[in-house]
């Protein structure tokens, strides 16, 4: 009885301070249900060689993803952020966080605004994932170059940003500075250098896995510290440039008996152009390598550049979004051939649709249609050249709460 | 100065030295309202409603407004301590119940971006009730980018 007592009491305290504190909390939620019509082999996701998300075997009726992301503002300059997200991919957990930070955004008193966030999260690279949770906000499928960084890169550290708040004072707009501290990523490089660049709305998520046998990446490996940098320059609602150079400082030989170390650096460069409330224009690219094995015999330790670039427009009318966008991706194994090389070249069209409803839903189509040369594909028995094309039609409802 | 769909409204105040405003909230998320102008430097902690009492203005100048979560709020009020002041209509009108006399007329907007010396002038303001001047500007302005509707959930 007393114990019933005892959660009683804690119960009508945790509701009392919920209810107090109900304009901290808020959450916003979404579901993306899709039909999908896929002409490709067997997807990376289900262990084949395929660049999208889907294939032949696997279309029809799918959960495009489930995702809930709380914030509760603790005082005036702390916010804690989470992300789950939930797929049906065979992943290990069903769902799962794919960020869960500490945000830091003292009131600023001068005209830099200093922020950090501590946690897990996305570094501010992508242009395109502008929605609630990381979702793009243009089609359903990020460009080659988002979908990689959502596969493989997550900052489990501290970021730093100051931001000069130019643009509400008279001039040419706002600058920030970023520059972020991390561990946990040593395995990010061993997606891209096994399977190239692939492009797909299926982020990784902290615990789970891509791919079969699953990937992981958020894996302590070595005790090297990793880094980012990072400008941004704003201008009012016009133009975002940004640009980030980042560096995991992995020891490529370093490796525990659940992952491998990958040392892997690029540089990024990105602007959109929202000349009007109709128009967007995107471009991006991202240029870098990625080396594993010891350095003991040089011919042995695996070497790869890439790159890869896109360009997006996009343009709303009432309640329609359309998006094209075309995608140029390429990798070049430099080091450590044992079998064909880890060599892609390829390019993507992409064109997308979205339809507002209105009351939370949401319509979206997206037709992708691939093209790529990856001579790895041979070991399978495969043809090294391949076009994949996937056709999506997805429903999507979101949510808010408690704002 | 109210705060409707994460916007000031009205995104421009003009009010005379000594004059307190209210910063009701009424949007449905919770603002924190700042600002580090010199003509007032001042924080309202995260708020929704009327929850915070008025600010007085003391000192002329201009202040700008912000919203600590919300970055594109941008908001302006202007503090003056000229005898006669108001903020023009959508037609570029304006009202002032002045006497006849030489005034120098200086005008503002968030969106002018020429310098303040360059939009003063003396005007003459004869006996007769109800004198109107006309202004013409001799040359195009320069402007500033209006800010535009943004969504909630976006990240900017």
């Amino acid at each position: 009885m007393r114990r019933v007592c005892a959660v009683a009491l804690l119960s009508a305290t945790l509701w009392s301070s919920v209810g107090l504190a109900q304009d901290r909390f808020s959450m916003v939620g979404e579901i993306d249900l899709r039909w999908v019509e896929a002409s490709g082999p067997t997807s990376y996701l289900y262990g084949g060689l395929g660049l999208l998300r889907f294939d032949s075997e696997h279309e029809g009726l799918r959960l495009g993803y489930a995702m809930l992301a709380p914030q509760f503002r603790i005082n005036d300059i702390l916010s804690a952020h989470v992300v789950a997200d939930a797929y049906d991919d065979h992943d290990r957990n069903f769902v799962d966080l794919s960020e869960a930070y500490l945000q830091a955004r003292p009131f600023p008193t001068g005209s830099i605004r200093w922020s950090a966030k501590a946690g897990a999260f996305y570094m501010p690279v992508s242009l395109e994932n502008r929605g609630p949770g990381w979702t793009d906000v243009y089609s359903i499928t990020p460009s080659a170059l988002n979908t990689w960084i959502g596969e493989e890169f997550r900052t489990i550290g501290t970021e730093f940003e100051a931001r000069w708040l130019g643009a509400s004072h008279g001039y040419l707009g706002d600058v920030a500075l970023v520059a972020a501290v991390y561990g946990w990523n040593e395995p990010a490089g061993g997606l891209i250098a096994e399977r190239g660049f692939g492009m797909t709305d299926r982020p990784s998520t902290l615990f789970g896995g891509l791919g079969m046998p699953p990937m992981e990446f958020y894996h302590q490996v070595d005790h090297n510290p990793g880094y980012y940098a990072g400008l941004t320059w704003r201008h009012h609602d016009i133009l975002e440039v940004r640009a980030l150079h980042y560096d995991n400082r992995a020891d490529p030989s370093a490796m525990t008996s659940t992952a491998t170390a990958w040392r892997t650096r690029f540089s990024t460069m990105g602007a959109r152009l929202e000349p009007n409330a109709a128009w967007t224009f995107i471009v991006q690219y991202i240029d870098g390598n990625t080396t594993w094995g010891p350095n003991a015999y040089f011919d042995e330790q695996f070497q790869m550049n890439y790159r890869t670039a896109f360009a997006l427009t996009s343009y709303e009318w009432q309640r329609e979004r359309f998006s094209l966008r075309f995608d140029d991706f390429q990798t070049s194994q430099v080091s450590g051939f044992y079998g064909p090389p880890s060599d892609e070249v390829g390019h993507a069209w992409t064109f997308g649709w979205m339809h507002d409803l209105g009351a939370g839903w949401r319509l979206a189509a997206e037709w992708i249609r691939a093209t790529s040369r990856f001579p790895q594909r041979i070991e399978y028995d495969e043809s090294s050249g391949l076009v994949e094309s996937q056709v999506q039609l997805a429903i999507k409802y979101r949510f808010h709460w408690g704002v | 100065m109210d705060q409707r769909n994460l916007a000031f409204v009205p995104q421009v105040l003009v009010v005379g030295v000594g004059t307190s405003v209210d910063f009701p909230n009424n949007d449905t998320v919770s603002h924190q309202v700042y600002s580090f102008s010199p003509a007032k430097r001042f924080q309202l902690p995260l708020y929704k409603g009327a929850l915070h009492p008025p600010v007085t203005f003391d000192k002329a100048g201009l202040v700008v407004l912000g919203c600590n979560i919300h970055d594109q709020m941008v908001g302006y009020i202007y503090v003056t301590d000229a005898p006669f002041y108001a903020k023009t209509d959508a037609q570029g009108t304006v009202h002032m119940n002045n006497g006849p006399g030489d005034y120098l007329l200086t005008i503002w907007s968030p969106y002018i971006a020429d310098p303040a010396a360059t939009l003063t002038q003396t005007v003459h303001v004869g006996a007769a009730e109800g004198t109107s001047l006309k202004i013409q500007l001799t040359r195009d302005l320069h402007a500033r980018p209006e800010p535009r509707p943004r969504r909630a959930d976006w990240e900017y």
